[in-house]
């Protein structure tokens, strides 16, 4: 009976409050969606049954699982809190008619038991239900081929259900904490104690702003993002904090501008907003620095992630010039070279034959490759020892000879004895003189571009640098006895067709060197190959999951987003009404409200979302050097996907404040009719 | 020349759920001349709230018209009437009805920023004004950090800067304590005195003293008036008193 009574008092309670409570529960409920689609794809069978990329995938969410968890715990402590606020007078009367806290607490407990029970439970319908489609598109950005019968998982369920239940259970005993310490009066009165009018803190607006400049200097002249990552975390708190600062110290100050400017603020349109502004700024600020640094989010995972998802095709031919890359280490005694070539060349065709291909745009070399420290303008190969600190010194040195340089570019240089060409990528060499180990320095005559090595030569994340040198033989004879540096042929072709073809080419390569090998002569020691299709997969696994993640993520914070704004929105509406009322009185149409309304959307909303803007362009350096050393190195298409993320996000983010800013409206217009 | 004409004014309001209806306002007729300070009694539930909405325009009659300097008000278009109201009719409300986010001086200035003034021309009247209603100290104050007496002499001024043909007033002194209530009953006979219609409703004894004529309103009609003729504001207390009396008790005339 008793019982009865309180769960009555708490589903009314939520009743009376649903244009607060609904938003609430729907944001809890898209949350819980998330957190188990991640759980259940980051525990999905499909990625133990992926040969390479699944691995790769599983990390990603797992990363992915981290960052929503941490941010449903602060964002749903947040907007709960900003609930109860709002609740406190309802609270307030129901202690001064009698309720003891304890019975407060009852209430509570009933509400936030509600609450739960209907946001873990549709959280999870949704979940489960729209799970399938995350997994259909999971398994498309991954290109596998793949499918599964629908299934539920049940370590998800368990997972996510404990976690937010664990996230109420705290959010439940901060509410409580809450009311116990506050007075009956106080609880009445909580929502009126009108804020005075913040004074302009400028000193605390110069700072927000000089952290800004300082940050955003940090973040542009970061040259090497692996071993600047520590910098670039530092600089995106740093534009956080600023962000903060100045959206909470500088909009203030700015409404004194405004205000001090008689011919601006004294106008119909200006005036309400401009004052009612000032007056709640402290807090609007912090709203907008949050919906500003989650659409910053957003943009900046939208555009990067797709940028690489995009360009993963651009990326692969820029390391992989051919579909299949042989290095061959076809041993020294070079009298019988030609014919074990040929052996080779004849397993090459004979196994492409089987699927009706021959090897074509053919790349054929002689290298020899090693990786060196640059240590004092000095190549240090002896030292192998690796720290990501130092990759900007680990340089991948592969030399060619001169004679294959002209062959291949269809160029026609000479060197003197002693004199070199070089290629570098990623990485910037300036000497004049490049000396490895004791051996006698060489001389750069020229710095060349545009060939296209049939090597592998190392990650797009390592500097490299190609030496052409006019006797191939006698510089690796130079290094031998440190028995560093071997010379080997590089072969590459293409095989036409699609990856499939390209894998079965490339298996049947393999088995049929192994029965030559099997043989009564061993015409190579032993080769080594890279085929674009295997690295196209683990290539996609790793941006294509990355991307996947982005959207997950970004799908997160736009409903985050979105809810901050309609709670905004809707506070506002609630505290303005009153005040539209008096304005009503004293001679302002419906029409002059919409217009008040209209010009508060234009100075408030779109500051967040030009700010990100902002934000954005100055991220744009450090995401286009990152990308670059991910092998993607297109500016122009980063730049388009940026504007075109911006954009799309930007209407979006239109959209919403049509829609929330006619929410404000109706509770402001309807104050006479209720 | 009467300023403001009621005829026949009749308002019936339905109760939310459609049931019973309520006759506000049966069948009230009245004249306020130019420059008159009429107030209004009756006691809650009279329906002199209800009158001071429709002659204020915040609300609709049922029949009859009231005509403001030879317009009618209920004639008006609904997109007018918000600026009729703004340029015509001047409010002091008993919860003074002053804007937090404002200063004292913008709160006075709303009404014309509303209607597109300057800022100069709005100076320059605001002067006089402030001067007048003692209120030159308080006018870059907020309204949480001044009195009662002095939010509802900003009020005023806020209802006096537009220059209305009438000033309504909704139980001014009601929130008020006495000094202030007597400042400001002083204040708004002595702004009658420079010719401003006044029309006062009430049912404080003491501030309907203080008009020039008393209208008092019974079951949704109007049932008596007093003119003050030369009384002084205490002889005009006891004869209103003594209405109210009759009122009460045997003015079951019908």
């Amino acid at each position: 009976m008793k019982i009865g009574f309180y769960s009555r008092l708490a589903a009314d309670g939520i009743r009376k409050n649903k244009r607060l409570y609904i938003p609430y529960i729907l944001t809890c409920i898209g949350m819980i969606m998330m957190f188990y689609i991640i759980s259940f794809l980051s525990t999905h069978k499909i990625l133990d049954v992926m040969k390479i990329g699944g691995l790769t995938m599983k990390q990603i969410l797992y990363l992915g699982w981290w960052v929503i968890g941490i941010f449903s715990v602060l964002f749903l402590f947040y907007t709960y809190s900003f609930l109860v606020r709002r609740r406190k007078k309802e609270f307030g009367l129901y202690n001064i008619l009698g309720m003891g806290k304890r019975h407060l607490a009852r209430v509570l407990f009933f509400e936030n038991l509600m609450i739960t029970g209907v946001s873990i439970g549709g959280g999870l319908a949704m979940g489960i239900l729209f799970s399938k489609i995350a997994e259909l598109a999971m398994v498309n950005v991954l290109r596998e081929d793949i499918t599964f019968g629908f299934s539920v998982s049940l370590v998800a369920v368990r997972n996510t259900v404990l976690f937010f239940l664990g996230i109420f259970a705290l959010i439940f005993v901060e509410t409580l904490r809450q009311i116990r310490f506050s007075k009956p009066i106080e609880l009445l009165g909580s929502e009126k104690t009108g804020e005075k009018p913040p004074k302009s803190r400028w000193i605390i607006a110069v700072l927000g702003l000089l952290q800004l400049v300082i940050a955003y200097a940090m973040a542009v002249s970061i040259k090497n993002p692996m071993t600047a990552l520590t910098v670039f975390f530092i600089s995106v708190i740093m534009v956080i904090i600023a962000t903060y600062l100045l959206f909470i110290a500088a909009s203030v100050a700015l409404c004194k501008v405004l205000k001090n400017i008689k011919g601006y603020y004294y106008r119909t349109n200006h005036f309400v907003s401009v004052s009612s502004m000032a007056y709640r700024m402290k807090r609007n600020g912090a709203g907008l620095a949050t919906i500003c640094i989650l659409s910053t989010m957003v943009l900046v995972m939208i555009s990067s992630t797709l940028c690489l998802n995009l360009g993963t095709e651009e990326m692969l031919r820029s390391i992989f010039p051919r579909e299949l890359m042989f290095q061959v280490s076809l041993g020294t005694s070079s009298d019988k070279l030609d014919g074990d070539r040929q052996i080779f060349l004849d397993l090459l065709s004979e196994s492409a034959s089987t699927e009706g291909k021959t090897p074509k745009n053919i790349l054929s070399h002689e290298s020899a490759q090693f990786a060196a420290k640059l240590v004092d303008a000095q190549f240090d190969y002896k030292d192998q020892g690796f720290s990501f600190n130092e990759s900007e010194e680990y340089w991948s040195i592969t030399f060619i000879s001169l004679q294959d340089y002209n062959r291949l570019s269809g160029s026609n240089e000479s060197l003197e004895p002693g004199e070199v060409l070089i290629q570098t990528r990623n990485g910037e060499y300036k000497n004049e003189q490049i000396t490895i180990g004791n051996a006698p320095a060489f001389r750069v005559k020229k710095q060349v571009s545009g060939f296209e090595p049939a090597v592998f030569i190392g990650l797009a994340t390592f500097p490299s640098m190609i030496i052409f040198v006019p006797d191939l033989p006698s510089v690796v004879e130079q290094f031998q006895d440190d028995k560093m540096i071997y010379l080997f042929w590089n072969y590459a072709f293409d095989v036409g067709g699609d990856d499939a073809l390209q894998t079965r080419v490339y298996e049947a390569i393999l088995r049929n060197s192994e029965s030559i090998q099997k043989g009564p002569i061993q015409p190579w020691e032993w080769f080594e190959v890279e085929s674009l299709a295997e690295y196209r997969t683990t290539s996609y696994s790793l941006y294509g999951g990355m991307f996947f993640l982005g959207v997950l993520l970004s799908i997160v914070f736009l409903i985050a987003t979105v809810l901050i704004i309609y709670y905004k929105q809707i506070s506002e509406g609630y505290e303005d009404r009153e005040r539209f009322d008096i304005m009503q009185k004293v001679g302002m149409t419906r029409k002059e409200i919409k217009k008040t309304v209209n010009s508060q959307v234009l100075i408030v909303f779109f500051l967040p979302l030009l700010t990100a803007g902002l934000h954005l362009g100055f991220a744009f350096p450090f995401i286009s050097k990152f990308l670059k050393l991910l092998g993607l190195d297109n500016t122009p298409f980063l730049i388009l996907v940026s504007i075109v993320s911006f954009l799309i996000f930007g209407l979006f983010y239109i959209l919403v404040y049509r829609l929330t800013s006619q929410a404000y409206f109706k509770i402001v217009s309807d104050g006479k009719r209720e | 020349m009467s300023i403001l004409e009621v005829t026949g004014l009749k308002k019936t309001c339905t109760t939310r759920f459609g049931g019973n209806k309520v006759e506000a306002l049966k069948n009230v007729n009245f004249l306020v001349e130019q420059g008159e300070y009429v107030a209004i009694m009756g006691e809650s539930g009279s329906g002199k709230t209800t009158l001071l909405n429709i002659v204020a325009s915040l609300d609709k009659p049922t029949g009859g018209t009231v005509v403001l300097d030879g317009k009618d008000v209920s004639g008006i278009k609904e997109s007018a009437v918000a600026a009729f109201r703004r340029d015509n009719l001047g409010f002091v409300f008993q919860e003074f009805n002053l804007l937090d986010t404002f200063s004292v001086e913008d709160n006075i200035f709303l009404p014309l920023v509303l209607s597109g003034k300057t800022y100069s021309e709005m100076s320059a009247k605001l002067q006089p004004i402030a001067e007048q209603l003692h209120i030159k100290d308080i006018l870059k104050k907020y309204p949480y950090e001044i009195s009662g007496g002095q939010k509802q002499r900003a009020a005023v001024a806020r209802a006096l800067i537009t220059s209305p043909k009438l000033i309504l007033a909704d139980e001014p002194t009601g929130a008020l304590d006495s000094k202030s209530t007597d400042e400001l009953l002083r204040l708004f006979a002595e702004i009658n005195r420079t010719g401003e219609t006044i029309l006062l409703v009430t049912h404080s004894v003491k501030a309907a003293s203080h008009a020039g004529r008393v209208l008092f309103i019974k079951d949704g009609e109007v049932f008596h008036q007093i003119y003050r003729g030369d009384c002084s504001n205490e002889e005009l207390y006891q004869k209103i008193t003594h209405t109210l009396t009759i009122l009460a008790t045997g003015g079951e005339t019908k």
